[in-house]
């Protein structure tokens, strides 16, 4: 259960950004950690890679134990020993998620406005800008609100409210490096809170070495299945 | 495309489906500050982990494990995001890798590596499995031979 829940923060994360200019591959090296509900920790450290012609991630882990895991259209695939280990049901479509975004430069508003998201107000907070985005019809039983927070023009954090007003998930997008033209954050804090106090799941995740339009290692971008 | 965007509602409908409630009510306002360092302090425990990691890039979980005894770290995650699609295929946990070991010595270390595709927790247990069997065998063989000397000692 706690597995799944951390996933879908970073799914959720992953699922909403990008930025500026073109290019058509990022390769990077991740490292997560991530706090459970019962206060015991998961780290994991590896390399993405993903080109968004290909439309596969790749997250080629090193630790806590060797293991790719290719993300490809609604599947999910892990590899031990370049052995099909395991297979399960993807819902990062690869060319929803953040990596798709910076390629394509359609950061704008996060996504939100192609999931029919509707633009209620802005508001100035110190240097930062807050935007308030209200769901669609049918979302608005479940997420009342979601708030994005821009500073220097760079998206900061994301906030979403439920029904109720109450926070269920905050992400923050720090430490931005201008890469080849274009800006990439390259630590993201996430905190979901979770029903009837039943605790918080919090994550952390760096990159480093972010290399863009990698021309080596073709394989590598399209890991076959 | 139609899909894909079904597809990513839909997960966000699962997202908030699993969360809710939490923080602050109507008037939430943003305190960016104290949000940051609230995620920031939930790693404390772990910094020296961390530390280590970040100076020994080749780090293995085992190498952290036994320098980190007591951080609570699971090293076992492997993204089993869905595990009851999994359950009609056949692993071995560590208690029957470790049985396997004690059963079958090196056979079993040998089967438990192919089934769980090379798994280095579950083929560890079973080499323990192995080990320790291979002790209780030995300690039987010396036990019985030290009976039977000492017996027949006695009797000269």
């Amino acid at each position: 259960m706690y597995k799944k829940i951390v996933l879908v923060c970073l799914i959720v994360l992953l699922s909403f950004a990008g930025f500026s200019q073109q290019a058509y591959r990022i390769k990077a090296d991740i490292f997560t950690k991530t706090r459970l509900i019962d206060s015991t920790f998961q780290i994991s450290k590896g390399t993405l890679f993903y080109d968004k012609n290909v439309k596969k991630i790749i997250f080629d882990f090193s630790f806590p134990q060797k293991e790719k895991v290719v993300l490809f259209d609604t599947i999910m695939y892990s590899f031990r020993a370049d052995t099909l280990y395991a297979k399960s049901l993807n819902l990062l479509i690869p060319d929803q998620s953040l990596f798709h975004f910076i390629l394509m430069g359609n950061m704008a508003n996060f996504g939100l406005d192609q999931a029919h998201f509707e633009m209620k107000g802005v508001e100035k907070k110190g240097d930062m800008v807050i935007t308030t985005w209200l769901p669609p019809e049918f979302l608005r039983q479940t997420i009342s609100k979601v708030l994005m927070a821009t500073k220097n023009k760079l998206l900061y954090s994301v906030t979403m409210l439920d029904s109720k007003g109450n926070v269920v998930s905050r992400q923050i997008l720090k430490n931005y490096k201008l890469i080849q033209g274009i800006d990439i954050p390259t630590e993201i804090l996430i905190a979901t809170y979770l029903s009837n106090n039943q605790g918080n799941i919090y994550q952390i995740i760096t990159m480093n070495n972010v290399i863009l339009n990698d021309t080596k290692s073709n394989e590598k971008y399209n890991y076959k299945l | 495309m139609k899909t894909v965007r079904s597809i990513s509602i839909l997960f966000l409908l699962i997202t908030i489906t699993l969360v809710s409630n939490a923080t602050t009510t109507e008037e939430y306002s943003p305190n960016f500050l104290a949000e940051e360092n609230e995620i920031y302090s939930a790693f404390s425990e772990i910094d020296p982990v961390i530390s280590y990691m970040e100076e020994n890039s080749n780090a293995t979980a085992a190498e952290v494990n036994s320098i980190f005894p007591l951080a609570s770290i699971n090293y076992n995650d492997n993204f089993e995001f869905f595990p009851e699609e999994e359950a009609d295929r056949f692993y071995f946990n560590n208690q029957s890798a470790f049985l396997m070991g004690c059963l079958l010595n090196m056979w079993g270390v040998l089967i438990v590596a192919i089934v769980n595709n090379g798994d280095s927790a579950t083929v560890n247990k079973s080499i323990w499995g192995c080990v320790a069997s291979g002790c209780v065998s030995t300690g039987a063989v010396v036990f019985f031979y030290a009976v039977i000397f000492s017996s027949s000692f006695y009797y000269y």
